[in-house]
């Protein structure tokens, strides 16, 4: 047992931080050396929010592939209700979400989607989702070159 | 080359933070194309990212947002690449047992812990990137404040780091602190509550929009402090002992506080007879308490006359703390001062 810590004891174990004691190379010059911290952030800034009027979810911005006219309410609007995973949102809104996966190089606009599923996605009254194994993905558009034209 | 990153451990650190009323959210960013991917998460466990882990790097985020108000956080994040130096920290403190709610770490302001950052991929040589070179290793504090409780990691490491170093070896770095290095509470260095987080960052060339690869935090409780009121020093009880009352301040998360009883004057360590069914304290909680009570009716721990110590006790994972104490006597004996005097007849 011991009688509580005196100020003189806590100003003791505070003297030095170990921080000191770590050897140090040439340190780099501040322009060498940045570092990025987290600072204010907003996951929800940074999605897409698709509602059902009771439920939302979000998905990243780029990952809803298209939105019919009809369905433009549903898409965007400010959150109300509670909040799903898109697990759970999807499970119950399969009526009017139809999801497109893709892979990383499709996502990564590095390789076309198959040729003909832009137009699929437009004669659909579903909301079209990208997803990359199940999780919704952003997409980077890429628009197919149109072939050279030769002047004969 | 294509890899897989187990997020199992980056999980299930703040696993409990995410639970009932909660939704999680793991979001990967890849750092060179821009492509975000919101992986299927379930509240616990661990899940593989099926993204390549291109050459310059993956920011892997982990949020949670309460379903019913949107509140978000941003409860932990790390940078992943197939080139980039990677790095573990893992703190240790004298306290085996963790916060039930969050799952957190916790140690005592006036007690020891222990960090240990461990670093590899750094390459040695001349004319190498200083990004391929070196790592810095970050402490940043955050005290609570007012009835504040809770601060998320990405709170608490945005701003400028109380202390920061290099590291330019592979290898493990360890630190060992004597006691918390958090603000001092009116005056009172042990009184100190909040968290220190320690952050391993890569160095950038402005590629990256976040360069954290490891990080760890511990939560950090004041000492407690207490005291025994309505009985002095020298008092003498002599029928009825007096009503106390017992302050018991900042008493720590998992802790059992306690009234002691031997005869005799003060002398630490001393095991008395504690005060069972007076108002003992087992606290097991995710933060720390105050709260006064009365104690009355406890003369049957006195039971004969004699000189008596009375201890207001707390014992932790660290130690037991005598709080205060206080010794007075008990003399119930009944002195009849009387005199017989006897009228002679006339």
């Amino acid at each position: 047992m011991a009688d509580p810590v005196t100020p003189e004891e806590m100003a003791a174990r505070q003297k030095a931080t170990p921080f000191a004691a770590i050897p140090q190379q040439q340190v780099p010059t501040a322009a060498d050396a940045k570092v990025e911290r987290p600072g204010e952030q907003s996951l929800i800034k940074q999605s897409d929010i698709l509602h059902d009027g009771s439920n939302w979810t979000i998905v990243p911005k780029g990952a809803v592939l298209h939105v019919p006219a009809q369905m433009s309410p549903r898409v965007g609007a400010k959150p109300l209700g509670t909040l799903l995973s898109w697990n759970d949102f999807l499970t119950a809104n399969r009526a009017w979400i139809l999801t497109e996966e893709v892979s990383f190089d499709q996502a990564a606009g590095k390789k076309p989607l198959p040729e003909g599923r832009k137009e699929f996605w437009t004669i659909q009254t579903k909301v079209i989702v990208a997803t990359h194994q199940g999780g919704p993905i952003s997409v980077r558009i890429i628009e197919p070159t149109p072939p050279a034209v030769t002047q004969k | 080359m294509k890899s897989y990153l187990l997020l199992g451990a980056f999980l299930c650190s703040h696993a409990h933070a995410a639970g009932e009323g909660f939704a999680n959210f793991v979001r990967q960013t890849q750092q060179g194309t821009g492509v975000v991917w919101s992986m299927p998460v379930t509240p616990t466990g661990s899940s593989a990212s099926q993204l390549l882990l291109e050459e310059g790097g993956s920011l892997f985020q982990l949020w949670t947002i309460e379903q019913a108000t949107a509140k978000e956080y941003l409860l932990d994040q790390k940078l992943v690449g197939a080139y980039l130096p990677k790095a573990d920290v893992v703190i240790t403190t004298v306290d085996p047992t963790r916060d039930p709610e969050t799952g957190a770490l916790r140690t005592r302001a006036d007690k020891p812990f222990t960090v240990k950052a461990t670093v590899s991929g750094l390459l040695s040589g001349i004319n190498l990137p200083v990004a391929a070179t070196q790592v810095l290793f970050e402490q940043h504090l955050a005290s609570f404040s007012g009835t504040t409780t809770s601060i998320t990691p990405a709170q608490a490491t945005s701003g400028t780091p109380k202390n920061s170093s290099y590291i330019a070896a592979n290898g493990v770095t360890t630190l060992d602190f004597g006691a918390t290095a958090l603000p001092a509470v009116n005056g009172a260095a042990a009184k100190a509550k909040g968290q220190e987080h320690f952050v391993v960052h890569a160095l950038s060339d402005g590629s990256f929009s976040q360069t954290q690869i490891a990080s760890g935090y511990v939560q950090v409780w004041p000492a407690a402090t207490g005291s025994i009121e309505g009985i002095a020093n020298g008092d003498r009880v002599r029928l009825k002992a007096p009503t106390l009352t017992i302050i018991r301040n900042d008493v720590y998360p998992s802790s059992y506080t306690y009234l002691q009883v031997y005869e005799g004057t003060p002398k630490l360590g001393t095991k008395g007879i504690p005060l069972s069914d007076k108002a003992p304290l087992v606290w097991t909680s995710s933060v720390s308490k105050s709260d006064v009570v009365t104690v009355s009716d406890y003369d049957k721990y006195l039971p004969k006359d004699g000189i008596y110590t009375l201890e207001l006790v707390t014992e932790t994972p660290f130690d037991s703390v005598r709080l205060d104490y206080v010794t007075f006597s008990v003399d119930r004996t009944l002195d009849v001062r009387a005199q017989i005097t006897g009228l002679d007849g006339e």
